[in-house]
């Protein structure tokens, strides 16, 4: 689950894109149909990879210098400002108990502002977000699409993101704190994530031919495997390979 | 009712309904062939399915310990290079496995072409394996379950442990290509159900696009990345 959560976020955060142009060959095996926007995706994913460089994975390198418990403070903080959302969202999706869950679960450890876990790992809640409510009520995936400074994904995790930052309930607190947790929550979740994640996801940036199409793969493996894929009745590319040889 | 009344009713009765009773006669006989056929037929072969199962599981787990036996040996990188080609040749379709990660390229290459892809694909993935294996020496493998993808292949799942903790556990599923009267060879690796194979043949094809449809241009990165791994193994002493 840990390792699914990896592959997701890390098409999600980490891979920031592209290399040149894409230059259209001719033929008929030149158009990736999943990827109709491949020219700007890939503009949009060299910028990313310019960010990582500069910011995002020298972050990442000073935070795994920090000391364990340090990286696990803010990693805790991290995963605790998404809670709200995770209640709200699995109130949409009709599961009371992880709602619940996400609000005990705020309120305990918000008396630490997150950065202990206090509760037991049985009661934490499974973290969930606007798009799992969009998939549950099943709002096609649409297309894939890289943005920056925001990384992969498709039309429709792009509006659930804008529509998680949103509504994430911290933002209607008025009080200092919450404003200020509200404006320190994401650079954290960034390089915890980076930092957390660094051996794989420079394995993708500096171990890739293509570092854009291999993270656009495993992004849409991703969601075909929880099933995603917009046409689901496309043939088993293994077996198509089989017949492909008779 | 005197016997011999049953007796003649019995008779009128065979008589009277003789056609009737011999369709259904001969659809019993033709029924009881069929369950044989059906026994001969899925019998058999769902008891070879079983052996076939068994024998991919063991495949796996022969693997496992190979590799495993390998990175526990202080060895030279030569001797490395040349134990994980003779994993290739023994546990992997390779011609094929190789065919499938440039799509519908491999048809369009020339004989000359595809020699060349075979020989630099081969030395990357020779030269990536090898520089991981200090990797695999804190790996467990733990088999899950093993099951048939229709008729052409075989799902072996399993459990990946890192034993220091460092990566999360992770679910693998290798797709073993079962055709009857040949050897079992291994086809693909998933992570997470996302696949090796899938996502090397989605890379490759992008560069292969990149280019024009020109596949050499992907040999020529594939040289490159076999050259730079190779500096990258020499620099870190191993």
């Amino acid at each position: 689950m840990a390792m699914f959560q990896t592959i997701r976020n890390m098409a999600c955060f980490a891979l920031l894109a592209s290399l040149s142009a894409c230059a259209n060959a001719p033929d008929d095996l030149a158009v990736n149909t999943n990827d109709p926007y491949e020219d700007f995706n890939r503009n949009m994913f060299a910028f990313n990879m310019k960010v990582d460089d500069i910011v995002v994975e020298p972050a990442a390198k000073g935070y795994r210098n920090l000391p364990q418990v340090n990286q696990d403070m803010m990693t805790n903080f991290a995963d605790w400002t998404t809670l709200p959302s995770t209640s709200l969202n699995s109130a949409l999706q009709g599961d009371a108990e992880n709602a619940a869950l996400g609000v005990l679960s705020f309120l305990v450890n918000g008396l630490t502002l997150g950065m202990a876990d206090l509760t037991d790992d049985s009661d934490d809640p499974v973290q969930t977000n606007f798009e799992d409510t969009m998939r549950g009520y099943e709002v096609p995936q649409g297309r894939y699409i890289v943005l920056p400074f925001i990384g992969p994904g498709s039309t429709r995790s792009h509006s659930a993101w804008l529509v998680d930052s949103v509504t994430n309930p911290l933002r209607f607190a008025s009080t200092p704190a919450a404003s200020t947790i509200t404006a320190v929550s994401p650079p954290v979740r960034v390089v915890s994530y980076r930092g957390n994640h660094y051996d794989l996801i420079n394995d993708v940036k500096y171990g890739s031919l293509d570092p854009y199409a291999r993270t656009r793969s495993i992004y849409l493996q991703y969601g075909a495997n929880i099933g995603d894929s917009d046409d689901q009745s496309k043939d088993d590319p293994f077996d198509a390979f089989i017949q492909s040889q008779e | 009712m005197p016997l011999s009344s049953h007796k003649n009713k019995l008779w009128c009765i065979d008589t009277l309904a003789y056609p009737f009773y011999q369709r259904v006669m001969g659809k019993g006989r033709l029924l009881i062939w069929l369950y044989a056929v059906l026994l001969g037929g899925m019998g058999l072969p769902a008891s070879a399915n079983v052996d076939r199962l068994d024998e991919g599981v063991a495949m796996i787990n022969n693997l496992v310990s190979s590799v495993q036996d390998i990175a526990k040996q202080q060895s030279t990188s030569t001797e490395i290079h040349d134990q994980t080609n003779r994993i290739i040749d023994q546990f992997f379709d390779y011609e094929s496995v190789a065919s499938f990660t440039i799509g519908p390229y491999w048809r369009k290459a020339s004989p000359e072409q595809k020699q060349d892809y075979l020989k630099t694909f081969r030395e990357v993935l020779i030269v990536q394996v090898a520089n991981n294996f200090d990797y695999f020496r804190t790996l467990e493998y733990q088999h899950v379950n093993a099951a048939n993808k229709g008729q052409d292949w075989i799902i072996i799942d399993g459990i990946i442990h890192d034993t220091t903790n460092t990566y999360p556990d992770a679910v693998i599923s290798w797709r073993i290509r079962n055709i009857a009267g040949e050897p079992l060879t291994i086809f693909d690796l998933s992570v997470e159900n996302v696949s090796m194979l899938i996502t090397q043949k989605d890379e490759n094809m992008a560069i292969i696009r990149q280019n024009k449809g020109n596949l050499d241009a992907l040999i020529d990165l594939l040289r490159e990345r076999s050259k730079d791994l190779r500096m990258a193994r020499n620099d870190s002493g191993s």
